[in-house]
């Protein structure tokens, strides 16, 4: 039997902001090739359908914990085995006019996009729950270098995450922990079935993806099993745009 | 872990006798691709062969095809051996251009010559497989095709000019043609590998001098890399785990350009 290089098999892999869309997907996906998955989010309800959702496997567990909260992160931390892989994928969009923006926004936005989630790694790595030759991936977006009007605070903290990304490749590259980044593009999901955004705008949205179509959480599900994998064990520092071809257009 | 699987993909890879071209045919082999295998020496794509078949699942066993082509000199042979292996096989689901040569000199030592013969095989010959097995009757319902580029492409080194330039011209070219072939269902991407141990590689390091050696391995965070290490990435971009990935240029290379 050859083994396939993109098995997750016997690594334990820690997703967070999974109780939806894209990072469910990363959850069912990781879990479908194999990992132990580990899980968090707010909402009990959720997270569980987020479970139910996964291979059978004793080891599937979520943690309950708001990222925002620094006794739940010292809690949830405490509680993860030492990790294969981390993904973090909690994030927020705030549409706002730059001169409306008001410093809360700031701070809200950053705080959810970029500030948990270092806080998250920092207290990760000081109490050693990452292996040597681990991955971490964190899910930035396309927007970071292609923008829309309105969504500068969104943009510039997935920017943040970029170059977050590159600096703890290089910190942990002595031992042998990868970290990447995935550039989504647009990814319909429920949340977006639910919101306000009317079908024009989104017909019109869709114009400006060559491939015809937007994308589905699986799309991301699978460059992150690749970054998660043994298969991009070379891949360090990398930003890995998957967005239907709508940065080139 | 079927949604990483090659099984039923009619795959062409040129530069297939040697280093990372060699590798990405042996590793699409295993995970049960069907391998059209492009090379300049007969024997060595008869020993390719032999590797492939020894790695097949029971689908592809045996079905494996070898033509025999000098990208330099004889491009237009593409044509007939895309028509023979679509005759053969059925229609073509990707391809992995891999074949190059490197021409290591400084800029007042380059002749017109070199960068011309520099620029057919590895960007021009590209192209025009590119041209060919996109045609409606070659190519299949969805496809993907695959470039094997080079960091130099986005960053500077010391005397490979031509080399960088060509490289360049895919990364650029592919971006164009993913735009032209998304109504197609074809997905297009460049993989930029940093330094890669493939034979002529390592013959390569160990003629530098021992200090010149460390310095280039020092560049790459990770270490230098495994023709796997491409390869696994050209597994993923050929695979329907990938389909929504076009105009990218992936890089691959141990940390080296987030530096």
């Amino acid at each position: 039997m050859i083994q396939n290089p993109f098995t997750l098999e016997n690594k334990t892999i820690f997703v967070t902001g999974s109780s939806a869309g894209i990072g469910r997907a990363i959850a069912v996906g990781c879990s479908k090739m194999g990992a132990d998955v580990i899980i968090t989010g707010r909402n009990i309800a959720r997270i569980q359908e987020t479970l139910d959702e996964m291979q059978v496997n004793l080891n599937n567990r979520y943690v309950l914990a708001d990222l925002q909260n620094d006794t739940d992160l010292e809690k949830l931390v405490e509680d993860l085995p030492v990790l294969d892989g981390i993904v973090f994928n909690a994030g927020i969009v705030k549409t706002v006019p730059v001169s409306f923006i008001k410093k809360q926004q700031i701070q809200e936005v950053f705080d959810v996009n970029f500030n948990s989630s270092v806080i998250l790694i920092q207290k990760i790595l000081s109490k050693k729950k990452i292996k040597k030759g681990g991955s971490i991936c964190f899910i930035s977006s396309v927007a970071s270098s292609y923008v829309n009007i309105g969504n500068s605070l969104y943009s510039a903290s997935k920017g943040a995450i970029n170059s977050f990304t590159k600096a703890l490749a290089l910190e942990l590259a002595s031992k042998n922990i990868r970290v990447n980044a995935i550039l989504p593009g647009f990814i319909e999901t429920k949340i977006l079935e639910k919101s306000n955004i009317d079908e024009n705008s989104l017909k019109e949205h869709l114009k400006k993806y060559p491939m015809g179509r937007f994308g589905k959480p699986d799309d991301i599900a699978n460059a992150t099993i690749y970054l998660m994998s043994d298969a991009s064990q070379w891949t360090t520092g990398s930003l890995m745009t998957v967005d239907g071809g709508y940065s080139i257009k | 872990m079927d949604r990483f699987s090659l099984i039923n993909k009619n795959i062409i890879i040129t530069g297939a006798t040697s280093g990372i071209g060699r590798v990405c045919a042996i590793e699409c082999a295993k995970m049960g691709a069907i391998i059209i295998i492009l090379g300049r020496n007969s024997d060595r794509l008869l020993e390719v062969c032999a590797e492939v078949n020894e790695v097949s699942k029971d689908n592809s066993k045996g079905k494996h095809l070898t033509y025999s082509i000098d990208l330099l000199n004889d491009l237009s042979l593409l044509v007939t051996i895309v028509d023979d292996a679509v005759t053969k096989l059925g229609k073509i689901d990707g391809f992995i251009h891999a074949a190059g040569i490197e021409k290591t000199l400084p800029i007042s030592a380059m002749k017109e010559t070199d960068y011309e013969n520099i620029f057919k095989v590895n960007a021009i010959s590209g192209f025009d497989l590119a041209k060919v097995v996109s045609k409606k009757k070659n190519s299949a319902e969805k496809g993907s095709f695959v470039f094997i580029s080079s960091i130099t492409a986005v960053i500077g080194r010391i005397g490979v000019v031509g080399y960088a330039a060509s490289k360049g011209a895919l990364v650029a070219g592919a971006k164009s043609m993913a735009l032209e072939l998304a109504t197609k269902n074809i997905t297009v991407n460049c993989i930029s590998p940093g330094t890669i141990l493939t034979p002529m590689m390592v013959k390569y390091l160990d003629s530098l001098p021992e200090d010149e050696k460390i310095k280039r391995k020092d560049g790459f965070p990770l270490g230098l890399g495994e023709p796997n290490d491409v390869a696994n990435l050209a597994i993923f971009l050929l695979s329907d785990a990938s389909k929504w990935i076009t105009g990218q240029n992936m890089i691959v290379d141990g940390g080296y350009t987030a530096r």
